[in-house]
């Protein structure tokens, strides 16, 4: 027998390191799965942006303006003079790494542009090399380079390929924070016309008609009423929620995803069976029927003027306060923004007062805006409400946090406050994979789109991950969150890593324990969870 | 690359003063001229880099809350992590300007089988924390030159940083540390292929120019002796402003004097007005207070939306057949009633 | 020695080998992250991979079961199947392995053991062949997935107009 060949000499042949250039020398290669698809013309005229035509990333011209050196060189001039966020973070960043591993595109996708630092780096390089006198003189040993069409789609690659999670954030020694970069490239990037419809298109239908889905106030109606008469199936009550009343106590928003998508609209049920328990005075509206805000990934107008819709309802309606319903990116926004920018809140609101415990939500009296699991998690505190935990023993639950309400209002107790009252199996996820160190579902700020699949399948897999560590561990079937955008993306992922984890949304499991008088005294009995399927196991008998 | 270049400039930088100061004797340049310009760039530099960062508003309160917020009242918040009030940001800074608190977050070390996790973030605080305090102590040390009489202090922590008695003068322990956190810090860079892919020419020149300075240091104290008395009547003579340059004090002196001057020449315009910026940063400087307390932006411009009453008109048919109320209140319902009791 | 023994006794290097190999197809950057970093969670792709090879390796030196072989070819092809990588490269790590063992034992790989040690390549070609399979599989979940997703997106709209017979039927397959 001949001597075999060598090992050496049969894999020669194949490269399949990367190759070794710097970052600088490295153009991006638009691949299928990794971008989205650009905006529609017609959404972009809607909306009175720059520059509407026809045109995909995937093609050599992108067809932007003949000027757009100027627009995007005046435009970032505007955002440094308006921004300290944006100036600060462009100036000070050592690159030391230590946000370098925390995000998790890079932990999926292992591409360097991922990691924050050089993120923030595409901007930071620009910012350098046309804005500061030693990137002049310097050039790339100070790591300036000039704005050239490369970077802007670098660019558009790069910063569509951020979730404005702010993971990193939290690990930088100065505060360094990637989303307020991101949010800086997409606006100067809308200037000259590049964007995305997964975004601006909500963004028009909520401008235009009220909410993302473009859903008219007739069709919200229905579909809430649809899902009253799911509701009544289940408990046998019969809830009429009121839209659009004037004169109500409170003003209830939620995400609009919750009227319409699975597993969102078992949340929206949730809230439905919560209300008509307490007796609550509320009312709907089918005019500020969003919640959430895709214009919080557009720019600090758009989400202002999304935003605005939800005040000037709360004043005509005259209602007291608003409850704000499980949403991450809309939390932020109200937590962080709504009162900036379209307050002070109207003066017939009060400072938030539940009617049920008499508790007044202090740390919400400028905003007069408070979060329903505080809502709720008050109730459970002070024994206002029946619960039977047993109703979902079939569920092992654990909870992601969302990362706007984590890393953008310290929101972590209060969820799980209430999932430990309304279910008693719930099992926390390893400590560095929740609260402020959370990881992202791969799908945040407005990326939540099937044409970018890969990409947030790799981005999610961090948290796929240790959602898989408590299944193996715990049996964890039940992965509970406070996001619409978590509802749906979250679904997904699972489906792709840990097939057997189902995702819901904390009201869904309040709603299915909450003991209403009659099914106490034994006069109804609940059978079916919200989803309409056995509250136990068929083997069991069903209590 | 970035590498190279650092350390050729800082090469030259030596041969520069060893020409001028050795061999031409421009001993009035490099001891009085260049430190007084490098220092005023320094100063006029770091307060027009603070003015210009803090004349850009914070248009938004964007705080990055690493702990519970406040909100009802039996949830334990946590003050440091998400503060509420001044009081607790002042707080939050304190740990983060002094202790490095958000380079700490990733200390947990735990042992894995046979593997140490999360090592190395524990030793980038940690050599980082040796770096930065070795230089401040060494900074103060240095006060002794510039103050007749020496205040207690300086005489003390002087004292205290030599306390070992190694040697003659004694060796100092922030010496040795410094030079320890500097070589992690440039280790580090060359090492990891991540950070070898981020760092620039301008991450590897500050840490060799402060590699140059202390090494000259250590040299002109304990191997190539320089007349300290010369050196303090400088230093004096710069702090009264009637510079004299007195005879003999020695090249390594010059080569020392150079370093730090063009350290403080350099500061302004490189990443390290960190050491400022940190002060600034609307992450970590603000309360999570925004929804007790409205915060001003002041280039904020009210919203253009479309109204109630504009979306009505819209939808009207809509409204009404799936029987949702309509506002009578709206001009536009009115014109609307008039319209139809004019036909 | 039986070539399965000289293998067992080498499978610390054999598995280094192939881990190498393995992570020479990510960046530079991310290759040492992933090696470095130990923690499960904050470096889920090394550690999946880790985990998928380890397995592999010992079940080619103990029992070869069929089941166990699927569970840990899916480890690392669910993650390489979205990632940057044509179906060659993603699949190809397990040929990879044939490289690694003979890296290692070439020294030693006298003529008697060379009828076993087809046999061993047989089994990493029968295994490539289960991992084309997995590959493929993640690719068709992916596209499946983007379907399902746009029907839960519009879910209330489809049970509206009766066009889901009953909403747990349409759903995904168990994989």
């Amino acid at each position: 027998m001949a001597k075999l060949p060598k090992p050496e000499e049969l894999f020669d042949s194949i490269d399949w390191t990367p190759p070794e250039t710097d970052w600088m020398d490295t153009p991006v290669e638009f691949q299928p799965g990794r971008w989205c698809y650009p905006a529609k013309k017609k959404v972009v005229e809607d909306l009175g942006f720059p520059n509407p035509r026809e045109w995909s990333p995937a093609d050599e011209d992108w067809k932007i303006p003949s000027n757009w050196r100027e627009i995007v060189l005046e435009g970032m001039k505007e955002r440094l003079e308006k921004y300290r966020s944006f100036k600060l973070f462009m100036d000070i960043c050592v690159r030391c790494g230590a946000c370098a591993d925390k995000c998790h595109y890079f932990l999926g996708s292992g591409d360097p542009k991922n990691m924050p630092v050089l993120r923030a780096e595409l901007m930071r390089s620009i910012y350098k090399g046309e804005f500061t006198l030693p990137g002049k003189i310097f050039g790339r040993l100070a790591g300036a380079r000039k704005l050239t069409e490369e970077v802007i789609k670098e660019w558009f690659y790069y910063y569509y390929q951020c979730s404005e999670c702010r993971r990193c954030s939290v690990f930088c020694p100065y505060g360094i924070d990637t989303c307020e970069v991101t949010m800086m490239g997409r606006e100067l990037l809308h200037l000259l016309g590049i964007n995305i419809n997964w975004i601006l298109e909500p963004v028009r239908n909520c401008v235009y008609i009220g909410n993302h889905l473009g859903l008219q106030p007739h069709t919200v109606k229905e579909n809430i009423e649809y899902l009253c008469w799911d509701i009544e199936e289940v408990t046998g009550l019969k809830i009429q929620p009121s839209f659009n009343r004037k004169g109500a106590e409170i003003l209830f928003v939620a995400p609009s995803g919750d009227y319409f998508a699975d597993p969102g609209i078992y949340t929206f049920m949730g809230y439905l069976v919560l209300f008509e328990y307490l007796g609550l005075d509320y009312t709907l509206s089918t005019y500020a029927s969003e919640g959430g805000n895709f214009g919080l990934f557009t720019s600090h107008e758009m989400m202002q003027k999304i935003n605005a819709k939800i005040y000037h309802e709360a004043e005509r309606l005259g209602v007291k306060f608003i409850i704000g319903g499980e949403c991450g990116h809309m939390w932020r926004v109200k937590h962080q923004y709504m009162d900036t920018v379209n307050g002070p809140a109207p003066s017939n609101l009060e400072v938030p007062k539940s009617p049920i415990t008499g508790t007044v939500f202090e740390h919400a009296k400028s905003t007069k805006m408070i979060h329903i699991c505080e809502f709720t998690a008050d109730l459970i505190a002070h024994g206002k409400l029946e619960l039977d935990p047993s109703r979902n023993d079939k569920y092992v639950v654990t909870f992601h946090d969302s990362c706007n309400p984590s890393r953008g209002m310290g929101f972590f107790e209060e969820p799980r406050f209430i999932l430990k009252h309304v279910c008693n199996n719930f099992y926390d996820m390893p400590e560095n994979t929740i609260r402020e160190k959370t990881f992202c579902c791969g799908s945040g700020s407005g990326l939540n789109t099937d044409e970018f699949m890969d990409m947030r399948m790799r981005g999610g897999l961090p948290r796929a991950n240790a959602v898989e560590y408590v299944h193996k561990k715990h049996g964890v079937n039940m992965l509970a969150c406070i996001c619409a955008i978590d509802r749906a993306a979250l679904s997904t992922l699972m489906q792709y890593w840990v097939p057997e984890v189902g995702v819901c949304g904390v009201h869904e499991l309040v709603a299915n324990a909450l003991v209403f008088p009659d099914e106490k005294t034994g006069k109804k009995k609940r059978t079916l969870d919200l989803r309409q399927q056995p509250l136990k196991p068929e083997d069991e008998e069903n209590v | 690359m970035g590498a190279v270049f650092a350390l050729i400039t800082v090469v030259a930088f030596v041969l520069v003063v060893y020409l001028g100061v050795g061999v031409a004797g421009l001993h009035f340049l490099f001891g009085v001229i260049i430190p007084y310009v490098a220092f005023f760039t320094f100063l006029i530099g770091m307060i027009y880099r603070v003015i210009e960062w803090a004349r850009s508003p914070v248009p938004f309160r964007i705080v990055t809350t690493c702990g519970q917020q406040k909100s009802l009242s039996w949830v334990k918040r946590n003050p440091l992590e998400s503060p509420y009030n001044n009081f607790e940001v002042a707080l939050r800074m304190f740990l983060e300007v002094v202790f490095f608190r958000s380079l700490f977050r990733n200390l947990k070390a735990e042992i894995k089988g046979r593997n140490l996790i999360y090592g190395s973030y524990k030793w980038l605080w940690l050599f980082a924390i040796l770096f930065h305090y070795s230089f401040f102590i060494i900074l103060l040390r240095h006060f002794r030159f510039f103050a007749y009489p020496v205040p207690k202090v300086i005489d003390g922590l002087n004292q205290l940083d030599a306390f070992l008695h190694i040697g003659l003068p004694h060796f100092y322990i922030t010496d040795a540390l410094i030079l320890a956190g500097l070589t992690f810090l440039f280790v580090r860079r060359l090492a990891d292929p991540k950070l070898r892919y981020i760092s620039l020419a301008s991450d590897y020149l500050p840490l060799f120019m402060i590699y140059g300075l202390v090494i000259s240091g250590i040299l002109m104290r304990h191997f190539f002796k320089v007349d300290v008395v010369g050196v303090k009547e400088l230093t004096m003579s710069l702090v009264h402003f009637s510079p004299k340059v007195p005879q003999g004090i020695g090249t390594i002196f010059f080569i020392h004097l150079f370093f730090i001057s063009a350290l403080m020449a350099y500061f302004p315009f490189s990443k390290l007005v960190h050491m400022l910026g940190v002060f600034l940063s609307p992450t970590r400087n603000l309360a999570n207070n925004s929804r007790a307390k409205r915060h001003i932006n002041p280039w904020n411009q009210p919203a253009k939306f479309k109204t109630y009453c504009e979306w009505q008109e819209i939808f009207y048919e809509q409204l009404v057949e799936s029987g949702q109320p309509i506002d009578e209140d709206c001009p536009q319902v009115k014109e609307r009633k008039k319209a139809e009791g004019a036909e | 020695m039986s070539l399965r023994e000289l293998l067992t006794e080498k499978r610390d290097d054999i598995l280094q080998e192939w881990y190498k190999a393995i992570l020479d197809t990510y960046p530079k950057e991310a290759a040492a992250f992933l090696r470095r970093n130990r923690d499960r969670f904050e470096n889920p792709v090394g550690q999946r991979i880790l985990e998928g090879i380890e397995g592999l390796l010992d079940e080619i030196l103990g029992d070869f079961d069929e089941k166990r072989i699927k569970y840990f070819t899916d480890r690392v092809l669910r993650v390489r199947a979205v990632q940057d990588f044509n179906p060659s490269v993603a699949t190809g790590y397990i040929l990879a392995l044939k490289k690694a063992i003979r890296e290692v034992i070439e020294d030693d790989l006298s003529p008697e053991l060379w009828s076993e040690f087809l046999d061993l390549l047989d089994k990493i070609d029968e295994i490539a062949l289960y991992g084309f399979d997995i590959y493929m599989a993640c690719r068709e979940r992916l596209y499946h997935l983007k379907v399902e997703e746009w029907k839960k997106r519009v879910f209330l709209l489809l049970k509206r107009a009766n066009f889901i017979f009953d909403e747990r039927e349409g759903s995904l397959p168990q994989q």
